[in-house]
């Protein structure tokens, strides 16, 4: 599909020009965005503190690929879409966050990706990795790929992942439409 | 005949009386003043020369003073004057969050305790307290004489009302109970009425006097704000120290890592041996 095949090529544009970039140009920056930064809503989703950091969530991004295999694809081409949406969203719901980077919420939408391309080893990750939110949530467990200073966000987890269940409804609705006769 | 003459004069001046009810003349006030709310009992302040010290980025709580007669302005309608206020100072860098204190949550003459309750509860550092004070006079003109054809007090409008309105937004470090700034907002709504719509009519018109007040006040507020800001840096009228930033990451960790690569892992297994 051409619009597939043109939304990942932006992944892949903004997601080079997110990581070579200064990081303070690119992150969510609060005030700067409230100042007209707006490309911050998709560049702060995509770039990172560290090159562990960066590592870490790509591996991530690779193994969610290799259990979905090709149908993870349109998951992929959805995220150019689903950045804004989840800066926004950190936006509203955690005020007292100033600044923010990383790639895992964007993840968490590919979680339910593989939940629903990626078979039953997919379901059950997911399931695993939903728990483990949780458990995040509650315990405030930090992520040792980041570096010192920096609380994880489980709340970009969260809300990446409701996009998620969005836009499998949205898939299903256009699964259904192409399915039926006209 | 004496007895004729005196039902027809007992029936002309109850006829009277009850026109004279039917009238609705007279003032309609209310008020909500800051000192009354945090000075109650005729406390005087108490002057300590101190130097507030503001945490930014700052949360800030508005709330209307609670007052006499209040309920004439509903709790609906005060939330989206408040709101009106709240939009125009989002997205300053320097302000993190401000919330809506709703009325219910002050106590009339409650002093700086209750403020500080409602400052705790809302987790804000700083209030601004909007104050308010309404008066509305009515009159009749000539044109009420028609008033008297019935038909009249439906169609001529022969009721005027004179609504002055005056908002004025307080601004408290809580902490400190010092006064930061100040900013007033007034407006002025004339109008007439047929007697029967003249409630109404006059009810819209407190309602559009606060709008009219709280719109005249946001410009000022403002600029009353940036004044504040550099006099905070001019005349350090203010002491300003920064909250440590809220820093977020979006990483996986290792158990999420390594539940993913188990799980490809297993996958890659499974396509294998399906040839």
């Amino acid at each position: 599909m051409p619009a597939e095949r043109l939304l990942l090529a932006l992944l892949i544009s903004l997601f080079a020009l997110a990581n070579l970039m200064p990081g303070e140009r690119m992150q969510f920056d609060r005030g700067a965005i409230a100042g007209g930064e707006i490309w911050r809503l998709w560049t702060g989703q995509l770039c990172h503190w560290s090159s562990l950091h960066l590592v870490g969530n790509l591996a991530a991004v690779a193994a969610l690929t290799v259990i979905a295999g090709k149908p993870l694809r349109r998951w992929l081409a959805l995220l150019p879409l689903a950045a804004p949406l989840l800066s926004l969203a950190l936006l509203s719901l955690l005020p007292e966050l100033q600044t923010y980077r990383g790639l895992s919420g964007l993840v968490a939408v590919l979680v339910v990706g593989v939940a629903i391309d990626g078979g039953v080893i997919g379901r059950v990750a997911a399931l695993a990795w939903g728990a483990k939110l949780a458990f995040d949530a509650i315990s405030g467990t930090p992520s040792p790929l980041l570096p010192a200073g920096i609380a994880t966000t489980w709340q970009a987890h969260l809300a990446g992942f409701l996009l998620g269940l969005t836009a499998w409804a949205g898939f299903l609705h256009l699964d259904r439409k192409t399915a039926s006769p006209s | 005949m004496r007895n004729k003459a005196l039902i027809a004069i007992l029936l002309a001046s109850s006829l009277l009386a009850g026109c004279a009810m039917w009238w609705e003349r007279g003032n309609h006030a209310q008020r909500g003043m800051v000192v009354d709310y945090l000075y109650p009992k005729n406390q005087q302040p108490e002057l300590k020369p101190t130097v507030p010290e503001l945490s930014l980025p700052l949360r800030v709580g508005i709330a209307f003073v609670p007052g006499d007669r209040y309920a004439d302005l509903p709790e609906v309608e005060r939330d989206r004057l408040l709101r009106r206020v709240k939009d125009a100072f989002t997205n300053r860098p320097y302000i993190s969050a401000i919330e809506v204190i709703p009325t219910a949550y002050l106590r009339p003459k409650g002093g700086f305790e209750n403020l500080e309750q409602a400052a705790r509860m809302f987790n804000v550092d700083v209030v601004t307290l909007i104050s308010y004070d309404q008066v509305q006079f009515s009159d009749s003109n000539r044109l009420s004489l028609l008033y008297w054809t019935i038909v009249g007090a439906y169609v001529i409008n022969g009721s005027q009302y004179d609504v002055s309105t005056l908002v004025d937004a307080t601004v408290f470090d809580v902490k400190s109970r010092n006064m930061l700034f100040r900013a007033p907002g007034t407006s002025q709504i004339k109008g007439s009425s047929a007697l029967v719509k003249l409630s109404e009519a006059s009810r819209e018109a407190r309602t559009e006097g606060y709008q009219q007040a709280i719109d005249e006040m946001i410009p000022r507020l403002d600029a009353q704000l940036e004044a504040f800001r550099t006099r905070v840096k001019e005349q350090k009228v203010a002491k300003i120290v920064h909250k440590p930033e809220y820093r977020g990451g979006g990483s996986m960790d290792l158990a999420a890592l390594g539940l993913f690569g188990l799980a490809a892992t297993f996958a890659l297994a499974r396509r294998q041996r399906a040839g």
